[in-house]
């Protein structure tokens, strides 16, 4: 006795998902829980975005010192701190802006001083022509000539 | 308690933001390629400069007292209003974008935390001050409509806080009597003079009227609720919308050209070019058109008499948001209106009949696999184009004629100022 078995052939093709990763065989990597966020440097140098602006320094008055402010840096300025002693700070002098430290001296005396000692410090007498635009909280230099330098205006 | 915020001054306060020489100095703001006034610094106000003076004509008055003139700038403008709407919602419960320099606060639910709403909204004024260097005034009352006139007055008074509370009866009243009716929110030209017919010259008259009354002299239900909302019961909540902005009912673009234009084929470019941009603005709020409009406009201070306009309405057979689709009915309501060998100076686009995208009537016949695609594409141009700069990708129908690298349609911006917070290049620089 003999049983044919028919067996169902599938004509045409068969098609099988094929997924595009790799099996885990080995070890998990031990770093997977430890996965975190990518650096933002935004929440650094911009923590309120809506008070804080870039600007530019044209010149080397406050070059050579603690500032570390050098001609052509990149200032990150929040609008909304209150200035204090010793901050440095983007000042109105009789209409101009100006970036300098603000230190207070003996009394009620206020000067904006320049880190850089070759520049004049400037005596704040009539506090009606002075106003601090915005305190300066970090600054960006470039050690190799790249974008920054790139988008510096001429004018 | 409603609030409304208001920048003074707005445009010339955003120039004098980045160039603290212009404070106390007459400054004006023109409006694209130079046109007009657009924003005046109260020195120019007292000068006797106005509103909407063609720049041409009052030029020997702007030189004889050395009045700054700048160019709008328009990125500038923007950001700056997005940094005082941000501080705003970050504050109030709730706010309303009303316009570029104005925005609505609701307030209720915040009496029994913040004590007296005068300090806040002071508080409020010298933050904003603080952080963007505009300056603001802010008007507080029971309804929209009352806080629109406090702010109004507390405008008026110069030297003043720059803060108006209309939290009682006595001081609503006294409001209402320094406010002409026709600078009422809401009472044009028209009713003004109606009203000043029957003998109502100030708000506070008005305020005193009927429901019944406004609703059979202002035009029915809106002015029954102007009434109400003087006498202090409010009847508009604000407009919401999802992200803070509010969705504009139409959209618009429309300018004057830096140089007359008379051929067909510069014309028809500048009207692509335009359509582009309002399609750009349309898709971003989510939005799609269903009315379109085009505008040619001839020099309205020629020899020629008016009407100096001429319009085409189109109305579209489904709502659309596509680029594509929206410059094939530009170029024939263009086609309308155009007549040869006439000098144009400006041409607009306006969408009307606004619908959000994808809820719109779909043609019978119309494959809607091909309207999916179309979508993507769109939303594929817009991110090319955010990305790379505007019109880095655009429509051929949006490039000017073979042989000319210039934009002829772009108007001119002789005094413009930096886009000081939004391209690198621009940034403010400060002598250090």
């Amino acid at each position: 006795m003999c049983e044919v078995l028919f067996v169902p052939v599938v004509r045409g093709p068969l098609l099988l998902t094929f997924f595009d990763s790799c099996v885990p065989a080995g070890f998990p990597s031990p770093a997977d829980d430890h996965q975190g966020m990518k650096l933002d440097l935004n929440q650094l140098l911009l923590p309120n975005p809506d008070s804080s602006y870039l600007v530019r320094v044209m010149g080397d008055s406050m070059t050579g010192g603690e500032s570390g402010i050098r001609d052509g840096a990149l200032l990150a300025v929040d609008c909304h701190l209150e200035a204090r002693p010793d901050d440095v700070v983007i000042a109105v002098v009789e209409g101009q802006f100006t970036v300098k430290r603000l230190v207070k001296r003996k009394g009620e005396n206020w000067f904006l001083v320049p880190d850089n000692p070759s520049y004049p410090e400037i005596p704040i007498n009539e506090p009606d022509l002075f106003d601090v635009w915005g305190v300066v909280t970090h600054v960006l230099t470039e050690t190799r000539r790249g974008r920054l330098s790139a988008h510096v205006r001429v004018s | 308690m409603y609030g409304l915020v208001d920048c003074n001054n707005f445009y010339v306060s955003c120039e004098r933001a980045f160039q603290p020489r212009l404070l106390g100095r007459p400054v004006v703001v023109l409006s694209n390629n130079d046109g007009c006034i657009i924003s005046r610094s109260q020195e120019a106000k007292d000068l006797g400069l106005k509103m909407g003076e063609p720049y041409f004509q009052v030029k020997p008055v702007l030189l004889r007292h050395g009045v700054q003139v700048c160019s709008s700038n328009y990125a500038l403008y923007g950001d700056m209003s997005r940094r005082v709407m941000h501080y705003l919602a970050s504050v109030a419960p709730e706010i309303e974008i009303y316009s570029i320099d104005e925005c609505f606060l609701d307030l209720h639910g915040l009496e029994p935390y913040c004590g007296e709403f005068t300090q806040l909204a002071a508080e409020w004024r010298r933050q904003i001050g603080r952080r963007t260097h505009i300056p603001v005034c802010i008007g507080l009352a029971p309804t929209k409509t009352l806080a629109k006139l406090a702010n109004r007055l507390a405008k008026k008074q110069p030297g003043g806080s720059g803060v108006l509370c209309l939290d009682s009866p006595e001081r609503r009243q006294w409001a209402l009597e320094h406010t002409p009716v026709e600078d009422v929110w809401g009472i044009g030209g028209q009713y003004g003079r109606k009203l000043h017919e029957q003998g109502i010259r100030t708000a506070a008259e008005l305020a005193a009227q009927s429901e019944s009354w406004a609703r059979k002299q202002l035009g029915g239900v809106v002015g029954a609720r102007l009434v109400r909302e003087l006498q202090g019961r409010p009847c508009q909540g604000l407009l919401p919308s999802e992200d803070g902005s509010l969705s504009r009912k139409s959209i618009a673009c429309t300018r004057s050209f830096g140089e007359p234009l008379s051929d067909f084929a510069d014309l028809s470019a500048a009207v692509a070019h335009f359509t582009s941009r309002a399609a750009e603005k349309l898709r971003r709020q989510g939005s799609a058109a269903s009315v379109l409009t085009v505008l040619l406009s001839k020099n309205r201070f020629g020899p020629e008499p008016p009407p100096h306009s001429r319009t085409a309405v189109l109305t579209l057979p489904t709502a659309t948001s596509d680029t594509g689709e929206l410059l094939r009915h530009a170029r024939a309501g263009l086609r309308r209106i155009w007549e040869p060998g006439t000098v144009y100076k400006k041409a607009g686009v306006l969408l009307d009949g606004l619908e959000t995208a994808g809820q719109q009537q779909l043609l019978l016949f119309e494959p809607n696999e091909q309207a999916e695609r179309r979508a993507q594409l769109m939303a594929d141009l817009d991110k090319i184009n955010q990305r790379f700069g505007a019109g880095a990708v655009r429509f051929a129908a949006a490039l000017p004629q073979k042989g000319t690298y210039v934009l002829p349609w772009v108007g001119q911006s002789q005094f413009q100022t930096p886009a000081y917070t939004t391209v690198w290049e621009d940034l403010l620089c400060i002598r250090g």
